[in-house]
């Protein structure tokens, strides 16, 4: 088992590329095939882009904590923020069935996370504040996990 | 993010690499819709380059593949990697563009007019 590292940063597009760089470098440190590295790239950027757009919105001040750890099998991915709680969920599935004319991209986000990672979870951190757990499978068992390719 | 220009012929082909996200998107989408505002309808994004792309880059693909074939036009991606096509499927984005193993395949896809 690896140990926890951690970054805080302000919630703000242009520290989103920081946030993902230092989650797939533990990814890879941990033993993540390009593959999972991959798709921990995807989850993590939706989710932190998430809480900048629609977690905060024109709230000023917040700020994103991302903690990763792991063992021989999984990758885990813990991301705070101090939002207003949202539960992602709840939401209903997007449209990836309609003609082009018709399509609308809402909601791929969350859908993208959900398809890329083997677990999600949320919990409320009290009145305020999120946090999103993620975990992807690597090592020799990832080739069964779902969303693996 | 970086993105570069090649024009042959009609068709415009948009090399594409690094990351394509909430932070690099609009840089993107300026590049596409600024195509279309030249009055290139003719697209090729070369994925060949991309590490990844998240909702946001789905979105402007959305956007420009709209524009471009109200146009008369279309945008065709090439080069695009296994995760990345798997993203793809995955958004149903597959079932609406038109997905080439390299660029010359997607260039020529377009008829290979010349002007």
């Amino acid at each position: 088992m690896s140990a926890p590292r951690r970054i805080v940063r302000p919630a703000r597009m242009e520290h989103l590329d920081e946030l993902v760089e230092f989650t797939a470098q533990g990814g890879r440190d941990s033993g993540a095939d390009s593959a999972a590295v991959h798709d921990i790239c995807v989850a993590v950027s939706e989710v932190c882009a998430n809480v900048v757009e629609h977690g905060y919105r024109a709230e000023r001040g917040g700020s994103i904590a991302i903690e990763t750890s792991a063992t021989a099998e999984r990758f885990v991915i813990r991301i705070e923020d101090d939002a207003p709680v949202f539960d992602p969920s709840v939401l209903p599935r997007p449209d990836t069935e309609s003609d082009w004319q018709r399509r609308q991209p809402g909601r791929l986000g969350w859908h993208l996370v959900y398809g890329m990672m083997d677990e999600v979870r949320h919990e409320p951190r009290g009145d305020r504040g999120n946090l999103v757990i993620l975990v992807k499978r690597i090592g020799p068992g990832r080739a069964s996990a779902p969303g693996a390719g | 993010m970086r993105t570069s220009v090649e024009q042959r012929g009609n068709v415009s082909t948009v090399h594409i690499a690094g990351r394509v996200d909430g932070q690099t998107a609009d840089a993107l989408q300026q590049v596409l819709s600024g195509e279309l505002e030249a009055g290139r309808h003719e697209l090729v994004a070369d994925f060949g380059g991309v590490d990844y792309t998240s909702s946001a880059g789905l979105r402007v693909l959305l956007a420009t593949v709209k524009g471009a074939r109200s146009r008369g036009g279309d945008l065709r991606l090439a080069g695009v990697r296994p995760e990345v096509l798997n993203v793809l499927e995955l958004s149903g984005f597959t079932s609406i563009l038109s997905v080439f193993e390299t660029v010359d395949d997607a260039v020529e896809s377009f008829g290979g007019q010349e002007t």
